[in-house]
């Protein structure tokens, strides 16, 4: 199981509009979680339009690398949704038994949880 | 979650564990009724570094003493058995 | 956030100034609500209040928004149930919506021991003031028919307590309320400024330190949440406070009408619903103190399971967003408030697990103390020095949860 990661970033809170419209750093993770919060990974500050937006720093999530190869396998016994979906996409469900958001790219996959829950995680995936 | 390295039984989750406060009081405070006082009502409730007991009820039964970050919830350290004893005595 | 643009917030922030006659360090509920009554009851607005982060950032913005007044002593009783009737003016008052919404709120019994509980809350209530009335299991299930009276066969619900005008409001348009009510009437509301410290002239309170320069006042009122004891401790104050992990969390939307607030003490639970149909359950605080603001899996997983005992159609929910506030606990579960010792210094504090019902009469209390330097008589069983006096107010009413 390769090393998790805190992922140092930014939580912004906005309206939809301004997040679709919003233009992230350069090399940034977008996650978007709701219609109206984001996280980003990567250095840099997003611009997004809106005089109320929040954006607050936040280290509360934590993530593990998997090649997408690997994560196919592994997921497709531990999601409780089937597994796997092509395409790019952010997902969220039980993963093992614990709530994981996964984001999936054409080469790899980051299983996301709270910091606070990764033990569960590594000790449930092995 | 909190995870607490217990001596006896490895790292474990924080819902095994009793609190045990080493309760702290100013030493400028001489008078001792106000000392009395500030025992049984006031806190020091630290942004930082404390020295804590912990009880592994679930576990082995044993007191343990562990230096944590109440801002991060780290524990940096497990006070030995030696100097925890010292550190209940000045505390 | 949408709510600013349907509603059209008008919040105009200030940058400080050097001076005023009164800082307010914390800008949640309760500091606003101070600034928002200095200006309207007593025309006091050469006021600031302080945010280190963005106002409603804190506990004003954690915490699950239930009003009630039920509690077990008469001092709190008679507190917030003024509260309450505040709330239930607060619309009126400030011509803001608040989104507030009264449901009934369902304190369940599951013991010969939470019987008694119940009946002597339902008695106290009543003597001061406060409607809440002892039900039988027939009555509990026409108000809340969702309940399972068996508890899963561990939690039989033998009677409850109920409290009819219990409610809750939406927690940041309180917030926003106070806030647009105080800034119109010229208080300044300062955003992202973090007060290090107080400054003290022997016994006297002349201002604050903050990270943008000093700030003069003769008046200082902290109204944090969390870190009250180390700002107190700049002037020497010692404070009866602990500061502890809160949990809480929602579900996904439940396509049902869930109408009451159902609590449990002997569960350390209680579940209500939000205005978008999630379903919003809290709990008890983590025992040892800590501000690091992390939640747990373990608290999901053992929160889910008490109530679902009593509430099995959320076996079907999923939860959606779980969160931590910390709660600053005094030694007897009461608010302290009032004067410190030190000229100058008032603090509004202690409001543990249940700081959002205070809001309206906290600050509005805090206020009149500001203005005339008298204690209202309404928060005089709440001063610090009640622990010398050995008049502490041990409340089974306040017991830990919301």
């Amino acid at each position: 199981m390769p090393e998790p990661k805190v992922l140092q970033g930014r939580r912004v809170v906005s309206v939809p509009v301004a997040l679709d419209t919003a233009v992230w750093p350069a090399n940034s993770i977008v996650l978007r979680v709701a219609p109206d919060e984001a996280l980003v990974v990567g250095d840099g500050d997003p611009v997004v339009d809106d005089p109320h937006a929040l954006i607050e720093d936040d280290a509360s999530l934590a993530a593990i690398t998997l090649p997408l190869a690997e994560a196919g396998d592994l997921l497709a016994t531990l999601c409780d949704w089937e597994w796997p979906i092509a395409g790019e996409f952010l997902s969220q469900g039980l993963v093992a038994g614990v709530p994981v958001r996964v984001w999936t790219r054409s080469d790899r996959v980051l299983l996301i949880v709270p910091s606070s829950y990764l033990h569960e995680v590594e000790e449930r995936l092995g | 979650m909190l995870r607490l390295p217990c001596p006896q039984c490895g790292e474990r989750g924080v819902v095994e564990f009793r609190y045990g406060e080493i309760p702290t009081i100013p030493e400028d405070l001489t008078d001792p009724a106000a000392r009395d006082l500030d025992r049984a009502f006031m806190r020091t409730n630290t942004e930082g570094m404390v020295t804590e007991r912990w009880f592994h009820e679930a576990g082995c039964r044993r007191w343990m003493t562990v230096l944590r970050d109440t801002r991060t919830d780290q524990v940096l350290e497990v006070v030995s058995r030696s100097s925890a004893r010292q550190s209940d005595r000045s505390a | 956030m949408n709510e600013f643009v349907e509603r059209r917030v008008k919040l105009r922030f200030a940058e400080p100034r050097r001076a005023y006659d009164v800082v307010i360090v914390g800008g949640g509920g309760h500091g606003l609500a101070t600034a928002y009554y200095l200006a309207t009851r007593h025309g006091l607005t050469n006021v600031a209040v302080l945010e280190r982060g963005y106002i409603g950032a804190g506990n004003s913005g954690r915490n699950t928004t239930v009003i009630r007044a039920n509690y077990g002593v008469p001092a709190t009783v008679r507190f917030y149930q003024h509260s309450l009737e505040l709330y239930q003016r607060l619309e009126t008052e400030t011509d803001r919506s608040i989104m507030h919404k009264e449901k009934g709120l369902l304190w369940l019994a599951h013991t010969e021991m939470g019987l008694r509980a119940e009946r002597a809350r339902a008695r106290i209530n009543t003597a001061c003031g406060s409607e809440t009335v002892f039900v039988e299991p027939e009555e509990i299930m026409r108000i809340c028919p969702q309940l399972d009276l068996a508890g899963a066969g561990r939690y039989p619900i033998l009677g409850a307590s109920y409290h009819p005008h219990g409610a809750t409001a939406r927690h940041d348009r309180v917030v926003w309320a106070y806030a647009e009510g105080a800034m119109d009437r010229g208080v300044d509301v300062v955003q992202r400024i973090a007060v290090n410290g107080i400054r003290t002239s022997g016994d006297w309170v002349v201002g604050v330190d903050t990270d943008q320069g000093p700030i003069d006042a003769p008046v200082v009122l902290s109204a944090v949440g969390g870190h009250v004891t180390s700002l107190c401790s700049t002037a020497g104050v010692r404070l009866p406070i602990r500061t502890h992990p809160l949990q809480a969390f929602v579900t996904n939307h439940y396509q049902g009408t869930f109408e009451a607030i159902v609590a449990s003490t002997e569960l350390l639970f209680y579940a209500s619903q939000t205005a978008r149909g999630e379903m919003l359950i809290g709990a008890e605080i983590d025992r040892q103190p800590s501000y690091s603001y992390r939640s747990s899996f373990d608290f999901l997983a053992s929160c889910s399971g008490r109530a679902l005992a009593l509430l099995p159609f959320m076996a079907n929910l999923r939860i959606l967003r779980q969160w931590t506030g910390v709660c600053d606990m005094s030694p007897d579960y009461t608010p302290v408030m009032g004067k410190t010792g030190v000229d100058g210094l008032l603090v509004t504090t202690g409001w543990g697990t249940w700081g959002f019902k205070a809001i309206p009469a906290g600050g509005e209390a805090m206020a009149e103390l500001i203005a005339t330097g008298a204690t209202p008589d309404l928060i005089a069983p709440f001063s610090i020095d009640r622990f010398a006096r050995d008049r502490t107010l041990a409340d089974r009413g306040s017991s830990g949860t919301h």
